[in-house]
């Protein structure tokens, strides 16, 4: 699992599910892992390669017919992995080398959960030559 | 100075099509150095086709949709390594935008090299829409409304650009003689833009097969496979369900195409394949005129009947004009109308001979004529004189009191000019 290259322009998809490969649901490309191993990294520690491709996006899904185990894991796990409020993200853009989208991450409480209008308005103010292409690319997502 | 130039056409499928004439101007340029195309991932095909491009970038429209809605470090990350690796370092001295959306308003400037220009609407550092071209405005306020529009949108993008409006050769300047098969294209974009039901479809396929003596090809998209099989089955007709640049291919040789879909009829007119266009609700009106040798059917009370369909076929594809009595019953139903360039370039519509014109659409197109004189030299940074606007307020076509509602709140200098006539004839 080590080698897995991060796709650019597609959120990687961390597959929870007792059938794995075989689920006719499983997204193609996705990284499988049964329910019983995630609950085993919550306890303990959630491994170092899943945590460097937070920053590029992970989406962590299980089957429609999932029960309340395998919701429960994948919820906390999702917590962990793809984190909404500023403190989590302002670690993500330092991680992802862009510091000024992590300075002005950083102006808001950390618990809140910046849009991207809200980046956007925030990257406005910062007089850095790379703050004018981060703020078009931040409202023309909150556009999308 | 040598420019690179990029063009963002973040559209669907169709609109992506129609920027093959300005692409096609610019790479002729002596000024430009290279050409390179922006689209959505989804419509890469359609980019492909686009003449004169040296590169094509595809961003990923889903992907990023995706990505941010996990958290907003992931989207802002990959769309800033997508853009970094298209502009490579140096930026691009002119883009141009053809794309009216907010999302590609805000991007096409961060694709721009220190010191250079905007064409096309886009928005500023301090976020003002920002429209340089009077056919840009026009775009905003009138947009595609089939009552108020009377350009077709394709013009009032390549008017802004500028580009010349004539002299684009096409996709496929030397396409042999038209032998090949009908094409029908069943389904467009919308359900609301479909005409009739299968059942009907098939019956015209028969029938264009046996009154014609031509093979029919039904075209669509994979998804769409299922439902041409059943409807050619009975004719024992064609289903392709092909890339685009089959179907170019397919259409430069094919004797004509009958469709209710923007992308083929585009593609259609960008190879020089005559067409038969069956619109329903918004896609009629002047907007999604595609190009000459386009005969476009507008449907009224309801739309035009097997019947109609075979015997505007006849007409267009084979220049066999229906006799009067008919064209008269075909005029009650649906409103006919052959694309037509123009004296000065701009595509338009006008009744073909055959067709009996009432007084009333006689009307309609003289208030059109008058609109689009009235616009065009508005384009072109002339105010209406005082004999314009009267003629202008004289029109007792079907459209005109909208268009003048419209014109009572133009923000443009036609708009302008036309309260202050009304207001100084209130006051005398």
């Amino acid at each position: 699992m080590n080698t897995i290259v991060p796709r650019m322009d597609e959120p990687a998809v961390l597959w929870v599910g007792d059938d794995l490969q075989s689920h006719p649901e499983t997204p193609p490309q996705a990284i499988c892992i049964d329910a019983a191993s995630v609950a085993t990294w919550l306890a303990t520690e959630v491994p170092a390669w899943l945590l460097a491709m937070r920053s590029r996006g992970i989406a962590v899904m299980c089957p429609t017919e999932a029960g309340p185990a395998t919701r429960t894991v994948v919820r906390e796990l999702r917590a962990i992995v793809a984190p909404r409020h500023a403190a989590a993200l302002f670690e993500l853009a330092e991680e992802a080398d862009l510091p000024v989208l992590a300075i002005a991450i950083s102006q808001f409480p950390p618990s809140h959960t910046p849009s991207f209008a809200e980046i956007a308005a925030m990257l406005a103010q910062d007089s850095d030559p790379a703050a004018p292409t981060l703020t078009r690319l931040a409202w023309a997502l909150e556009h999308l | 100075m040598a420019e690179r130039i990029a063009i963002v056409t973040l559209q669907r499928l169709g609109d992506v099509l129609t920027a093959a004439r300005v692409t096609d101007a610019l790479a002729r340029r002596r000024s430009t150095a290279s050409l390179e195309v922006i689209h959505f991932d989804a419509t890469a095909q359609a980019a492909a086709l686009l003449p004169g491009v040296a590169r094509c970038h595809a961003l990923p429209f889903g992907g990023w949709r995706r990505l941010g809605r996990l958290h907003p470090v992931a989207a802002m990350r990959a769309s800033a390594e997508r853009i970094a690796t298209i502009v490579e370092g140096r930026g691009f001295d002119t883009v141009v935008n053809l794309s009216s959306t907010r999302f590609a308003c805000w991007l096409a400037p961060a694709l721009l090299a220190p010191g250079g220009r905007m064409r096309g609407p886009w928005i500023d550092d301090r976020g003002q829409y920002v429209a340089d071209h009077p056919a840009l405005h026009y775009l905003d306020e009138w947009g595609t409304d089939r009552r108020l529009c009377t350009f077709a949108h394709q013009d009032l993008y390549a008017a802004a650009v500028p580009v010349r409006l004539v002299g684009f050769p096409g996709l496929r300047p030397h396409a042999s003689r038209r032998t090949g098969p009908l094409v029908v294209h069943v389904h467009g974009s919308e359900r609301g833009k479909d005409w009739r039901t299968h059942d009907d479809w098939s019956a015209l396929v028969g029938e264009l097969q046996a009154r014609f003596g031509r093979p029919c090809v039904l075209v669509g998209a994979p998804a769409e496979a299922d439902a041409l099989a059943r409807i050619s089955r009975a004719a024992r007709a064609q289903v392709v369900t092909w890339p685009l640049s089959a179907c170019a291919d397919l259409l430069a040789e094919a004797t004509g195409l009958v469709s209710v879909d923007t992308v083929s009829i585009h593609l259609a007119a960008a190879v020089g394949c005559p067409s038969v266009v069956l619109r329903q609700g918004n896609a009629g009106g002047h907007a999604f005129v595609p190009g000459s040798h386009a005969l476009l059917v507008d449907a009224m009370s309801e739309p035009a009947s097997v019947a109609d369909v075979v015997a505007l076929c006849g007409a267009q594809f084979f220049g066999a004009t229906p006799d009067a009595a008919l064209a008269h019953a075909i005029a009650t139903r649906v409103r006919v109308r052959e694309a037509i360039v123009d004296e000065h370039g701009w595509l338009g519509m006008r009744a073909p001979p055959w067709v009996h014109v009432d007084a009333m659409a006689a009307e309609d197109a003289r208030c059109d004529e008058h609109w689009r004189e009235l616009w065009r030299r508005g384009f072109a940074g002339r105010v209406p004189d005082d004999r314009e606007i009267e003629r202008l307020l004289a029109g007792r076509g079907r459209d005109e009191e909208p268009r003048r509602a419209a014109l009572a709140t133009s923000a443009t200098l036609v708009g302008t000019r036309v309260r202050t006539t009304i207001a100084r004839r209130s006051a005398a």
